[in-house]
């Protein structure tokens, strides 16, 4: 069976429930779903990002999940502005596991334009 | 009344080029400043963001047009709205002038569906450059300011 990994950035306290759980859940709040990057360089550039916007959160982490792409054909596919090639895991699809934490953050690659 | 725009990013000489082309219009402004300040602003209605960045918000994978989501404001440190948006189907060719006029465009039909339907009202709309189509990859940020400026004085002239 072929099977994608795509890359999620979760905050501390998503990242506890992970740690728990081993699965990503919705939070309580009413969020809508969840998104993934196609790439570790969308997801490390986004980690930066969030970090610089809000720092009083702390480091964020990566995570991956390794899905079947029959599992896939259920996300919805986004190309965002700036961002790279996103999925989005509507609500009826959590819980979704299980998750991979990365110990480390890969430094990001630049390209020459 | 049209929403105030507001450019921040932490490079000078990029603040300088599109400040360069916004001169004249004060409705329009880019200024040096960090994201974790401009959050914060005073004044600040409202912040754009591409979607995964305003998911603890809402936001929903909505093509072609942005959203308008409210945060907890001062509790989380945040503007009282975000505007989410930025996602394009993902096999359509696209340029970086391209998605720029699209984002801005969206978020210019959001704020105005926002004001003539709610209450409350977004008179200021704050965007970091860093998550918005002006990456300044292709596009300088001299050309950016140029498009943003037309698209803007465009829009108050289409509502006059």
């Amino acid at each position: 069976m072929l099977n994608v990994t795509l890359y999620r950035v979760v905050t501390s306290s998503e990242l506890t429930d992970i740690v728990v759980t081993g699965e990503y859940h919705l939070e309580a709040g009413g969020v809508e779903g969840k998104h993934f990057f196609q790439s570790v360089d969308d997801a490390v550039r986004f980690a930066r990002r969030m970090f610089h916007m809000r720092p009083e959160e702390g480091p964020y982490t990566i995570t991956s999940i390794t899905i079947s792409v029959f599992t896939l054909k259920l996300f919805g596919k986004l190309a965002i502005s700036g961002e790279g090639m996103a999925w989005f895991a509507p609500e009826i699809l959590l819980p979704l596991g299980p998750v991979d934490v990365w110990a480390y953050c890969p430094w990001e690659r630049t390209y020459e334009t | 009344m049209k929403p105030r725009l507001i450019f921040a990013d932490e490079r000078e000489e990029v603040v300088e080029g599109l400040q360069q082309e916004f001169d004249g219009c004060e409705e329009v402004k880019a200024i040096c400043l960090p994201p974790a300040q401009l959050r914060r602003l005073e004044n600040l209605d409202a912040l754009y963001l591409s979607l995964p960045y305003a998911e603890r918000w809402g936001a929903k994978p909505i093509l072609y047009k942005a959203q308008v989501l409210k945060t907890r404001g001062k509790e989380e440190g945040m503007p009282p709205f975000v505007i989410a948006g930025g996602a394009f189907h993902p096999d359509q060719m696209r340029d970086e002038k391209y998605e720029l006029r699209q984002v801005i465009t969206s978020v210019f039909d959001a704020v105005e569906t926002f004001n003539r339907e709610s209450p409350e009202k977004i008179l200021t709309v704050g965007f970091w450059t860093e998550i918005s189509p002006l990456q300044f990859n292709r596009v300088s940020p001299k050309e950016a300011g140029q498009i943003i400026r037309e698209m803007y004085e465009d829009w108050i002239q289409a509502a006059a």
